[in-house]
């Protein structure tokens, strides 16, 4: 028993962590995951688990409002204890209303104590969109607007961190003909540090990544929509395993064909890989098993602004506005080039998407076969 | 037809990513002779194949210090025939492979046991005794 666990205020994480039996080496390997995960310099493992390890414990509240609770479960996902979810062992959550223990007026009395006594200082994360039409009615907590819980606990935050597609870009409640009038965090508040991490869900280590990140070293290197340049800074297609079958020009034409079982590139059915930026090709998902592609289905292009409205994930992305050589040649410049083309490229589907959305029938189902 | 009678399969070949890594870690092997500079190459952030991996932990060879950690999944640390090069592998719970580094070392920092650690031992001990 140490003297410390006496005292919570000015406890450090690092004693905090050997007071609860998490080991330097643990949070170590923690810490050298996150690192490489982020691309960070090598030197960085030790430094992010020194600084973590000499601070007191941050205060978090988390809100959820327009939300299917899909990012929660994403980074707590695993009932035994992931390093992922050791997160959770290095904030102080003041304040979750999925996760806390406390319901009704006491968890309502929570937030507002923890935002009293963390003044200017605690971290909002935010899932979920929020809706604004109406005055916001379409979605209240303990009676308070989305909207209004939202202004208020962001003016007195040092950063806000907007967890999943819907809080980063509106996400599924946005999507046409949004009948709520929902929008993304960054459209109502404008004065703070806003980082987006957007997915539908988001990986969890690029969650716990992020935060670890914002705790030691400050905000990551954004880009153009706030996404933390470690992990949204290369598309999908340019870490993808069946890239050298794109390059080679052989495509699946449909998801039973012999390209398909030949594991060929997606392209054709509809992968959205080339416009998608996101770390699923690295990292992967359950536990690093497998990703999207490489269970034979297409990227979908969850991480990108209203992929929802971006028409059927089943139809090739040079079909429309674009042809297919501009495609290839826009989609290798990406490779080569990622942080201005892929900006560009990003615009260009971005409005393609806009005039194209079309909603999904069966034929697109079918692939090019029907 | 079931789902796993579905031949699925890519090609795994070697694409000659092991030569270029081990260009660069002998690059890096030079410097900490040198100047004891220390360096950490991460497999994961580079687009190599399983018949890459292979291939390099083949060249790398297998040196004569081998240790785990089991914390939350096992860690494995490897020495490599060339002294100094070290292969740590970082598994989690499900034994997937968190990460993959090849630190370029006199020894791999997850394997010094930290000081608060000592500290707090120290105490522990004197009060059983
Ligand atoms: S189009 Fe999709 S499946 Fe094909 S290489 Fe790009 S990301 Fe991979």
């Amino acid at each position: 028993m140490t003297p410390e666990e006496n005292n919570e205020t000015t406890e450090t994480l690092g004693q905090n962590l050997i007071g609860n039996g998490v080991s330097r080496r643990t949070f170590l390997k923690f810490c050298s995951t996150v690192a490489s995960a982020m691309a960070l310099p090598p030197t960085a493992a030790t430094a992010m688990a020194e600084t973590l390890s000499k601070a007191t414990r941050q205060s978090v509240i988390w809100l959820s409002f327009q939300e299917c609770t899909g990012c929660t479960e994403s980074i707590t996902r695993s009932h035994k204890p992931t390093l992922e979810s050791l997160i959770f062992d290095f904030v102080s959550l003041d304040y979750h209303h999925t996760l806390q223990a406390a319901s009704g007026d006491a968890a309502e009395h929570a937030r507002e104590e923890a935002q009293k006594a963390h003044k200017g200082k605690y971290i909002l994360i935010v899932d979920g969109a929020i809706p604004v039409k109406d005055d916001g009615v379409y979605s209240t907590i303990a009676g308070i607007t989305n909207l209004q819980m939202l202004k208020d606990v962001a003016a007195d935050a040092a950063a806000i961190v907007s967890v999943g597609s819907c809080a980063a870009f509106g996400g599924l409640p946005k999507a046409d003909p949004n009948p709520t009038g929902a929008v993304a965090v960054s459209d109502i508040i404008k004065d703070k540090p806003i980082i987006n991490i957007p997915g539908c869900p988001p990986i969890p280590v690029v969650m716990t990544g992020v935060l670890a990140h914002v705790l030691t070293f400050g905000i990551p290197e954004l880009d153009s929509h706030g996404r933390p340049v470690a992990f949204f800074g290369e598309s999908i297609h340019d870490r993808c395993y069946r890239r050298p079958f794109y390059d080679r020009g052989l495509f699946a034409k449909a998801f039973d064909d012999e390209g398909a079982r030949k594991g060929w590139c997606l392209f054709e059915v509809g992968c959205k890989g080339p416009t998608t930026h996101n770390a699923c090709a690295t990292v992967k998902w359950n536990n690093g098993t497998s990703f999207p592609i490489q269970s034979g289905h297409g990227c979908i292009g969850c991480s990108e602004p209203d992929f929802w409205d971006a028409g059927s994930f089943y139809k090739a992305l040079s079909t429309g506005s674009m042809n297919p050589g501009e495609w290839a040649t826009d989609a290798l410049l990406a490779g080569a080039a990622v942080g201005v083309a892929s900006g560009i490229l990003n615009k260009a589907s971005k409005s393609k998407a806009e005039k194209n959305h079309k909603p999904v029938t069966l034929e697109d189902m079918g692939g090019k076969n029907e | 037809m079931n789902l796993i009678d579905i031949p699925v399969k890519t090609l795994d070949k070697p694409t000659g990513m092991a030569n270029a890594v081990m260009n660069e870690l002998s690059d890096h092997l030079k410097r900490l002779a040198d100047d004891g500079e220390t360096n950490i190459v991460d497999l994961m952030s580079l687009p190599m194949t399983e018949a890459d991996i292979n291939e390099l932990a083949d060249m790398l060879g297998v040196g004569e210090v081998k240790a785990t950690i089991s914390s939350i999944g096992t860690s494995s640390i490897r020495e490599t025939a060339y002294r100094g090069i070290w292969w740590v592998t970082h598994y989690g719970d499900d034994e997937q492979v968190l990460s993959e580094l090849i630190e370029i070392t006199q020894v791999p920092d997850i394997l010094i046991t930290h000081m608060d650690e000592i500290r707090h031992s120290a105490q522990a001990m004197a009060t059983v005794n």
